[in-house]
């Protein structure tokens, strides 16, 4: 069940043969509330992979411990051979080497959007306003929304908003990206202008979590499903083994009520 | 001799803190209804009363308390000192009576010059506190340090004078005065309670600054509105 | 029937106006380094240790709890014993900074309060510090939603400055009891001071109003 990288490699030493995340044995609680059970998974360099679930199945949880935004009580993450369990310094070096969408896009209304896309590269990184700003405006016209870099958030639809956000995140160069069911605030006409541009992310090699209940995403692009419930990692697989041959029934019974 | 501060100054005030409540609730009581009454009239449809209600809210919430409690203590001052000096208005006219032509005129003309012009040209700075109530135009202005008054005439005089009138005018409105009359510490009270009313009634009425309703936009009777 | 005689009110108008004029520096003064002294607290009081917060708590409590006219006497007759002697126009201005300061954090607290968690976490996930994630992220829209709020705690600021006249500082209420002791034109002299007060309340409304068009142009969603 658990698919747990065959890869060996010394915890610590980092090199191009680690694997983008690793998670091993991750306990998680919120209260007396068990929110990660014993989550084990690896997730190699230019993998993708969706994580499926019901609601409060921690989902977002797990996904959200990767950068940090939530804390772990036990086990150990490694994130591109930095241990994150260690703290500190480590917790800074992720967060910039990982990009993360969120469901509420939580772009920075009082910016514009193409200051959205420069703060972080210009306080964090340290370059110039320029260099900023030609790297904003190659990631906006990536995910094709050049034209509205000086509007607000607040201007834009949501689905523009969503691209921004991609697009913010991107403007760091992260090694991976996270995201955190990036569609479902969006209306339905909106959903496809954000997956495209996903889908885009995906062909170009990028590492990416996401965290989605959009199946023919998961079917075209992902290399492996994870599917979770109640805190634990029930069942990783293939796309086709995924949804033609689920393993566990909680499985069969969540894909027959999405479809 | 320094005082000492002990357990009966502290009991003073303990005592005085009494009224601090007493005023407080008052003033938080009738700020209740008045400002009711007030935030009723800022929502009505009437437009003259909404008018009146910004209008008021503006001026209480746009001004200190300390100078509406000035405003009150010596507008208040003004009208009781009438009021008491009309009960004591025989002997006041009898002390005026006694003042002879010559002596105004004296007493005037020396505050005239002290002032450095013409006895025409100073005239208006003369001009009565109140109206006149002695038609003769030898009314001297207030008693301001009227006993260093240099002038050419007898000083001794030209200060018994003026003693006299400072006790018997009407013009002496200020607290100075107002300290001789009886005032029931009622009405004393009423003098700091009826701008805390107020302030409360102004306070209570518009939740936040009236200048800026929620919509951003400075207060039109209608844009008040929308802000409450 | 009671006759108003402003002559003496306007021939003195100019020593008015110098007491206005020094309203308005004390009240500018006081809301700049009282607004630097809200945010500080706010940011200790939101993301600060414990012991810090406790302080800013004890703080607002404190000042909150009293009123102003014993905070100034405390100031200016109390600190001396302390080693710290001020001229009435210091005093004032640090009694109605550290007066400010008191109401300004709970306000400005609301505001960050109110930001969304979304906001910070996106910071965090950006790999922006504590600091910048404050400073970039937080502040603007926190200022932003208390700003009537807060432009009604400064006008509240400007007339509270009446009260400094207490201590001898020479303020616009100060210009208004040295004249109307002068005068004895009570009445006519307090109306003017009054009126002055007003004048200024809306002055200063309408420059809030102005500073908000300008600080505050992006759009609000919804």
């Amino acid at each position: 069940m658990n698919m747990v990288s065959e890869i060996a490699s010394s915890p610590g030493a980092r090199g191009a043969s680690d694997p983008a995340v690793r998670m091993e044995d991750v306990n998680k609680w919120y209260g007396s509330f068990h929110a990660l059970k014993n989550v084990n998974l690896t997730v190699g360099r230019g993998e993708r992979i969706v994580i499926c679930g019901p609601s409060g199945s921690g989902k977002s949880t797990m996904i959200r411990c990767i950068n940090q935004l939530e804390t772990i009580h036990s086990g150990r993450i490694v994130v591109d051979g930095h241990n994150l369990t260690a703290g500190g310094k480590n917790v800074d070096l992720i967060r910039q080497e990982t990009g993360m969408v969120f469901q509420q896009f939580n772009l920075f209304p009082h910016m514009t959007v193409l200051e959205n896309c420069t703060l972080a590269p210009m306080k964090v990184r340290g370059i110039t306003k320029a260099e900023a700003e030609e790297t904003a405006m190659k990631f906006l016209r990536r995910v094709r929304i050049p034209e509205q870099a000086a509007k607000y958030p607040a201007q834009l639809s949501g689905g523009q908003q969503q691209r921004v956000a991609i697009a913010r995140a991107l403007c760091m160069n992260p090694k991976i990206m996270l995201f955190d069911e990036p569609t479902s605030a969006l209306d339905p006409e909106m959903v496809k202008e954000v997956l495209d541009t996903m889908v885009d992310l995906a062909n170009e090699g990028m590492t990416m979590l996401c965290v989605t209940h959009e199946m023919g995403f998961a079917r075209s692009v992902a290399d492996r499903v994870v599917f979770m419930d109640r805190g634990e990692i029930l069942e990783v697989a293939t796309p086709d083994t995924f949804f033609s041959a689920p393993q566990h029934e909680r499985t069969r019974f969540f894909l027959g009520q999405i479809s | 001799m320094i005082r000492v501060f002990g357990w009966n100054e502290f009991l003073v005030i303990v005592m005085a803190a009494q009224w601090t409540i007493a005023l407080s609730a008052i003033a938080f009581a009738g700020g209740s209804i008045g400002g009711l009454l007030v935030a009723l009239m800022r929502v009505a449809d009437i437009r003259a009363f909404r008018l009146f209600a910004t209008g008021f809210i503006r001026v209480f919430q746009g001004t200190p308390l300390l100078m509406q409690l000035f405003l009150v203590f010596f507008g208040m001052n003004i009208r009781l000192c009438d009021q008491s000096l009309d009960r004591r208005d025989d002997s006041a006219r009898a002390s005026r009576q006694r003042l002879s032509r010559r002596d105004l005129a004296r007493l005037h003309r020396g505050r005239a010059e002290r002032a450095g012009r013409g006895r025409d040209g100073a005239w208006p700075a003369l001009l009565s506190f109140h109206a006149p109530r002695d038609p003769a135009p030898s009314k001297p202005h207030r008693g301001r340090a009227d006993r260093r008054l240099p002038g050419p005439a007898d000083k001794g005089h030209v200060a018994r004078v003026d003693h006299r009138l400072h006790r018997t005018d009407p013009a002496r409105a200020d607290h100075q005065q107002c300290d001789v009359q009886p005032i029931s510490r009622l009405r004393h009270g009423g003098c700091y309670l009826f701008p805390l009313v107020l302030a409360v009634v102004a306070g209570r009425t518009s939740h936040g600054n009236p200048f800026f309703p929620r919509n951003g936009t400075l207060t039109g009777p209608t844009g008040g509105r929308a802000g409450m | 029937m009671y006759e108003f005689n402003f002559t003496p009110v306007l021939a003195s108008f100019d020593q008015l106006l110098v007491g206005a004029w020094l309203t308005v520096r004390l009240s500018c003064a006081a809301m700049l380094i009282g607004l630097v002294v809200s945010i500080a607290c706010a940011w200790g009081k939101t993301s600060g240790p414990k012991i810090l917060r406790t302080v800013i708590d004890g703080y607002i409590e404190i000042i909150r709890n009293t009123p102003f006219l014993v905070q100034i006497f405390f100031i200016f007759f109390g600190m001396p014993s302390l080693g710290l002697r001020l001229s009435p126009n210091s005093a004032a201005l640090l009694a109605l900074v550290v007066n400010f300061g008191a109401y300004g954090t709970e306000i400005i607290r609301a505001g960050i309060e109110s930001i969304h968690k979304g906001q910070v976490e996106a910071g965090w996930a950006l790999g922006l510090s504590r600091a910048q994630i404050f400073r970039y992220v937080i502040m603007k829209p926190a200022l932003r939603t208390v700003y009537p709020a807060l432009t009604s705690q400064f006008i509240y600021l400007m007339l509270n400055t009446s009260v400094v006249s207490v201590i001898s500082a020479d303020d616009l209420a100060a210009a208004g009891n040295d004249l109307q002791s002068a005068s004895f034109a009570s009445f006519e002299v307090y109306i003017a001071v009054t009126l002055i007060y007003l004048a200024l309340s809306v002055g200063f409304s309408v420059l809030f109003y102005a500073v908000e068009k300008m600080a505050f142009k992006y759009p609000l969603s919804r």
